[in-house]
């Protein structure tokens, strides 16, 4: 069984995003550890981009933190490289399309099969451009993990069969849970910036998981370097509510 | 492989899953429109009654003989209502909107010409209007800001980024994704996803099917080289287009190289850029080693865009267009050539093309034709010529 599909076993899976680099990219390779240790299932490693037109404020604001301070999609590479010796939960990046065709899309999905990157995200890629990528992610194992929001409910099926590893809503609706899971057999979770209590217990109500989409970077945003026992904490806390 | 608003590799749809469903019933709604024949009529009657169409092909005399070598004409884009050639593009977009349904249209805007067409037909056939411009901009051209106010739109000052065009287009792609039902995003030039690219040259091809007419009454032959500034690229795309066919024609691109090409502060996309795939295409773009955009500059706000619209890197690959890059310095010393010479002010945009054809007439025949496309007027730079050369007008 691949390291995605564990992930998802006998458990709700809770899943946090991390900004790359923010506040550099030691601090990063600490706070991915620290999230496994703490609890969480599987990271999203967010790859900083100039121009995150379909990202949060906080994710737009850490990009351009982790830019200032030289962030590059080698140094992430050898940094998901050192956590694999570590972690053994999936590792997502989380990345516009650009510095993936910038970089090469088979240098790129190499380098993800070579460092243990077990899929990507890739926000401005949608069912109809996915010829981009399907052949060297498949060449080289990274899964094609899609987001489906209620604005494009005609579009439901064609994209949740399309998916790998898993799915991500990025609200919580249970009856767009429901349509999703009806069109795929793979783990859906609910993606959430930085949910109560009761929006988690909700979200895994419904869903196979929770994706905790901007939180993480908040608390890096306050607390900087010093922030790994805060996120480890705020991990912590989540995952006792999820069990 | 889909090959969905293609030009050659370029063009297509990388927009999060979450616009798809508005840009397929835009693309639907277009396709069936373009065909109507009461939509073709009540745009040809806007286009006629209300921008002023066909625009002026002008022979530049004073200008020919003061160069010595090819004849020039002028395509007088500046004449239209509003000022540019935006309002071919916008008055088209917005009657479509209307047509679809919405009640509310948001556009982005750089030099603000786009934003006053927008705010402008929005006016006219009673729809909402919000502009987003980045704030950098908002300086700039604080005159266009007030102007699209008192044509009752919002405007929106962009924080973010560089805070120019291409953040501008950032905040619009954002506020879309939040309200699709009612609203309609009028993209002001050749850019963005399929079908913007397509559909927007398709609006401001008028400008080359004129040009077309015009010269073959004038002088009874085809221009030699058509000459417009490119910053997405619509003016110029639109001065192009019917002539892609005829290749004895030369079609000829101006840039903005801001400082210099060779220094970090231009905008010379198609000189200095690479493909990447950014604004919901692939195309060229400034950007660095790790496909990070990169900040660009020009004096001209209209041209200062990292990128450039797909059909024209389709047509710099297959070598049928040819981009050269003009200096900040340039297109001042040709805005004002052409003030003192013709008594025409052109945009800070057209003066580059401007700028261009002063170096090109003089090492052509005497028999030869340049047609240059002046996209815009050039009032609303006024302000900015002086700061340029350092005058205190009082403004």
């Amino acid at each position: 069984m691949n390291r995605l599909a564990k992930a998802f076993e006998k458990k709700k899976a809770l899943i946090v995003f991390v900004a790359a680099g923010d506040p550099n990219i030691e601090a990063t390779q600490k706070l991915v550890v620290a999230a496994a240790q703490a609890g969480a299932d599987i990271v999203q490693i967010g790859v900083p981009f100039s121009d995150p037109v379909a990202s949060s404020p906080e994710v737009q604001q850490a990009d351009q933190r982790a830019l200032a301070k030289g962030c590059t999609l080698d140094q992430i590479f050898d940094m998901a490289a050192q956590i694999r010796e570590k972690v053994e939960i999936p590792l997502i990046l989380k990345t516009y399309m650009n510095p993936i065709f910038v970089y090469g899309k088979t240098r790129f999905m190499g380098k993800c099969k070579l460092s243990g990157i077990d899929g990507v995200i890739v926000p401005d890629l949608p069912f109809e451009e996915r010829e981009e990528l399907v052949t060297v992610c498949t060449l080289h194992g990274v899964a094609r993990i899609p987001v489906i929001a209620q604005a494009a409910m005609d579009r439901i099926g064609m994209v949740a069969k399309d998916a790998e590893g898993f799915i991500i809503m990025p609200m919580l609706d249970a009856a767009l849970t429901k349509l999703v899971k009806a069109f795929s057999p793979l783990p859906c979770v609910v993606g959430l910036d930085a949910p109560t209590a009761e929006q988690a217990r909700e979200a895994v109500a419904i869903a196979d998981g929770l994706s905790i989409e901007s939180a993480i970077v908040r608390l890096v945003a306050l607390y900087g370097a010093n922030s790994v026992g805060h996120v480890k904490e705020y991990i912590e806390k989540m995952r006792k509510i999820l069990i | 492989m889909s090959k969905t608003g293609r030009f050659g590799e370029y063009g297509g749809q990388f927009v999060p899953e979450a616009l798809m469903g508005n840009l397929h019933q835009l693309e639907a709604a277009y396709l069936h429109y373009r065909d109507d024949a009461d939509f073709k009529r009540e745009l040809l009657d806007l286009m006629k009654n209300f921008a002023g169409r066909p625009s002026l092909l002008y022979y530049a005399k004073a200008m020919t003989e003061a160069l010595g070598g090819a004849k020039i004409y002028l395509k007088r884009e500046d004449l239209n209502h509003t000022g540019s050639h935006k309002i071919n593009n916008v008055l088209g977009q917005v009657l479509l909107a209307k047509k679809m349904g919405k009640t509310r249209v948001i556009a982005e805007t750089g030099a603000g010409q786009h934003g006053v067409a927008t705010a402008t037909a929005a006016a006219l056939m009673g729809l909402e209007c919000d502009v987003f411009m980045g704030k950098e901009d908002t300086r700039r051209q604080a005159l266009n800001v007030f102007r699209m106010k008192l044509l009752g739109a919002g405007v929106h000052p962009v924080t973010s980024g560089t805070m120019t065009l291409k953040d501008a287009v950032n905040e619009t792609l954002r506020e879309w994704v939040t309200r699709m039902d009612d609203t309609h995003y009028v993209i002001g030039s050749v850019v963005g996803p399929h079908p913007f690219p397509m559909m927007v040259r398709n609006f401001q091809k008028v400008i080359s099917e004129e040009i077309k007419s015009q010269i073959l009454e004038a002088e009874g032959r085809l221009p030699d080289v058509v000459i417009a500034c490119v910053g997405g690229g619509s003016n110029a795309i639109g001065a192009f287009y019917d002539f892609i066919d005829d290749a004895s024609v030369r079609l000829i691109g101006a840039e903005a190289a801001g400082h210099g090409a060779d220094t970090p502060k231009n905008a010379a996309t198609m000189t200095n850029g690479v493909p990447g795939v950014f604004h919901g295409m692939k195309s060229y773009f400034c950007q660095d080693a790790n496909g990070q955009i990169t900040p660009t500059h020009s004096i001209s706000a209209g041209l200062d865009y990292p990128g450039v619209g797909p059909e024209h890197a389709h047509l710099k690959d297959i070598d049928r267009a040819q981009y050269v890059a003009v200096s900040d310095a340039e297109a001042v010393e040709a805005f004002e050539y052409l003030c003192h010479t013709e008594g025409i002010i052109p945009a800070l945009e057209s003066s580059h093309a401007v700028a261009y054809a002063r170096k090109l007439a003089p090492t052509m025949d005497k028999n030869q034709i340049i047609v240059i496309n002046i996209s815009g007027r050039g009032d609303k730079d006024v302000a900015s010529i002086a700061r340029f050369k350092g005058v205190d007008i009082n403004e």
